[in-house]
């Protein structure tokens, strides 16, 4: 009769749940007014029909999978026009504003992951269109709830990161035992799911980690101590050189200057982090070679050259000199120059050999004596006149000499 | 002194040159010949020439004869001739001058000679061309060929230096 006028029904055949109606102060009047519209006013029990509407809420539940209970709701529409939730004491199952049409019925479902300690009720007040409004509640008692049903809310395991040295090697370590299974994914990052009657807080399921993240931190370099390089230093001035590099976990270059470059192989390091070591030029300890056998040289006899009479910085002074031989008749006269170096000896404008005979061939024979170049200079006499005879010769005895027996 | 000789003086002392003058007057006379071969070692005497001919001593041994005019044996040119006695019982100077051979050694006034040829001319063949002023100098050696008095040992050596 009023829209805020509570009605408690009994649910229709719900199997878990149970409707209730309200007790009303009115009742007797309203049951009143009901048979008296009945028996003489029909008109009135069409309004009084309008009293009537309600919602039948029924509520079941059962074991979930994995845990909990799902509870479903059914909310029946008791009139043949459509209604609108205006309030809900759960919200999340049945919110405010949830239509219902003509007699329609409605399933609702949650998930209970905790056992309640009281009924679980559903409380829906709605408004029709003709503007009646009703307030209807379902309940379900605890006594519904299975225990076997219980699901455990456990903290997800702490996975370890294993971060080796170097980038890009982060990785996810032994998932610690639990009530879970545990997956890498492809990409490096670790599901866990916890196992049936367990879940993780909020209800979770399952956990995904994500990739770790890597720290990048360089790995540490091994020292090497760089290698003693030989100084070969044989004797002699400037020939000092590095002889051969030990081998190890290095290359060696050796420089034009004579120094070696010796350079650390890639993950190795020299003490400082350097990565080369530069030997300067060996130092030549000019350690002089053991003497040589003494080898003789030949003895070069210089030539004959006449000794200078003056000082070596002035010009040689030679003295030239000629002979003759004036012998009866022609044939036989001769004449000499000596030989002087230095000396260049002319007649008649020829120059003549020096040191041996020459025919005179005539009278008088001039000879000249010259300097033979600057650095010399000529000392006494320098021109001769000569002179030949021409007497005959006395008449040789043609006959042979008697020298035999006598 | 001979004409010719002062005129040599004379000349060198004007010319201011060494010079030696005359058919071997210039030259003092050689002192000995020597021959190792043959073992001869004898004076060197100057002789004249006399009807056309060389005349030589009597000595048989010790000594050789040259002309007085003849060329001094140690200059750079002619030919100088020395005669020696062969004797056919032995003991001449020149018995074995023809054993001489080519390269002999000959030493006359501080000269050596080395013989270059030996022959044997007949006694009548002229030898006047022997005592040649010109030419190289060299030495004769004429004797009689010791079996055969028609007939002369002629011994040719060139001047090869000083002694």
């Amino acid at each position: 009769m009023s829209s805020s006028r509570e009605r408690r029904h009994r649910t229709a055949g719900g199997a878990a749940g149970q409707g209730v109606r309200r007790p009303s102060i009115h009742r007797g009047v309203s049951r009143l007014v009901t048979l008296v519209l009945a028996v003489g006013f029909a008109v009135v029990g069409v309004a009084g029909a309008a009293s009537a509407h309600h919602n039948t809420i029924n509520g079941s539940v059962v074991c979930k999978t994995g845990g909990g209970w799902a509870v479903t709701w059914t909310v029946e529409n008791s009139e043949t026009r459509t209604e609108s939730i205006t309030a809900s004491n759960r919200p999340s199952v049945v919110p405010v504003g949830t239509q219902l049409t003509s007699r329609q019925t409605r399933p609702f479902t949650e998930t209970v992951t905790t056992k309640p300690t009281s009924p679980l009720t559903l409380t829906l007040s709605a408004r029709w269109s003709n503007g009646s409004t009703n307030t209807s509640s379902g309940s379900i008692p605890v006594a519904k709830f299975e225990d076997g049903c219980k699901v455990t809310t456990v903290q997800p395991p702490t996975i370890p990161v294993i971060d080796d040295c170097g980038p890009g090697n982060a990785r996810y370590g032994q998932v610690p035992s639990g009530p879970w299974t545990s997956v890498t994914n492809p990409d490096g990052s670790v599901t866990v799911t916890a196992n049936q009657g367990n879940q993780f807080p909020g209800g979770k399921k399952s956990i995904t980690y994500p990739v770790p993240a890597d720290s990048n931190e360089p790995c540490p370099v091994p020292t090497v101590q760089p290698p003693t390089v030989p100084v070969v230093d044989d004797c002699g001035p400037g020939n000092a050189h590095y002889g051969q590099v030990p081998s190890g976990p290095w290359t060696s270059v050796t420089n034009p200057d004579g120094s070696v470059t010796v350079t650390v192989a890639a993950g190795n390091q020299f003490p400082g982090g350097q990565t080369s070591v530069t030997y300067p030029a060996p130092s030549d300890s000019n350690e002089p070679c053991p003497t040589p056998p003494v080898v003789t040289p030949p003895v070069v006899t210089p030539p004959v050259v006449a000794p200078p009479e003056v000082l070596p910085a002035e010009a040689r002074v030679v003295s030239a000199r000629a002979r003759m031989i004036d012998k009866c008749g022609t044939r036989g006269d001769v004449y000499k120059v000596v030989k002087r170096s230095g000396v260049v000896y002319t007649s008649k404008g020829k120059v003549l050999r020096q040191g041996v005979w020459l025919k005179a061939g005539a009278k008088r024979v001039t000879v000249r004596a010259h300097a033979a170049d600057a650095s010399y200079r000529l000392q006494g006499k320098q021109v001769w006149k000569m002179t030949f005879r021409t007497r005959p010769c006395a008449n040789a005895p043609e006959v042979a000499p008697s020298t035999g027996a006598r | 002194m001979t004409r010719s000789r002062a005129a040599g003086i004379v000349a060198s002392m004007v010319l201011c040159v060494t010079a030696v003058v005359g058919q071997g007057a210039a030259h003092a006379a050689p002192d000995r010949l020597t021959i190792a071969r043959t073992g001869t070692d004898a004076a060197i005497i100057k002789v004249p020439a006399r009807n056309d001919t060389l005349a030589v001593g009597n000595r048989l041994r010790g000594a050789v004869y040259t002309w007085s005019k003849g060329d001094p044996p140690c200059d750079p040119t002619g030919s100088t001739v020395y005669a020696g006695h062969a004797w056919r019982a032995g003991n001449g100077v020149a018995d074995r001058w023809g054993s001489l051979r080519r390269g002999d050694v000959i030493k006359v006034a501080g000269c050596r000679f080395e013989v270059t040829r030996r022959e044997y001319w007949p006694a009548s063949r002229r030898m006047g061309s022997l005592y040649s002023v010109a030419g190289p100098a060299r030495i004769v050696l004429v004797g009689c060929k010791a079996d055969d008095y028609s007939r002369r040992t002629v011994v040719f050596a060139r001047k090869i230096g000083r002694s």
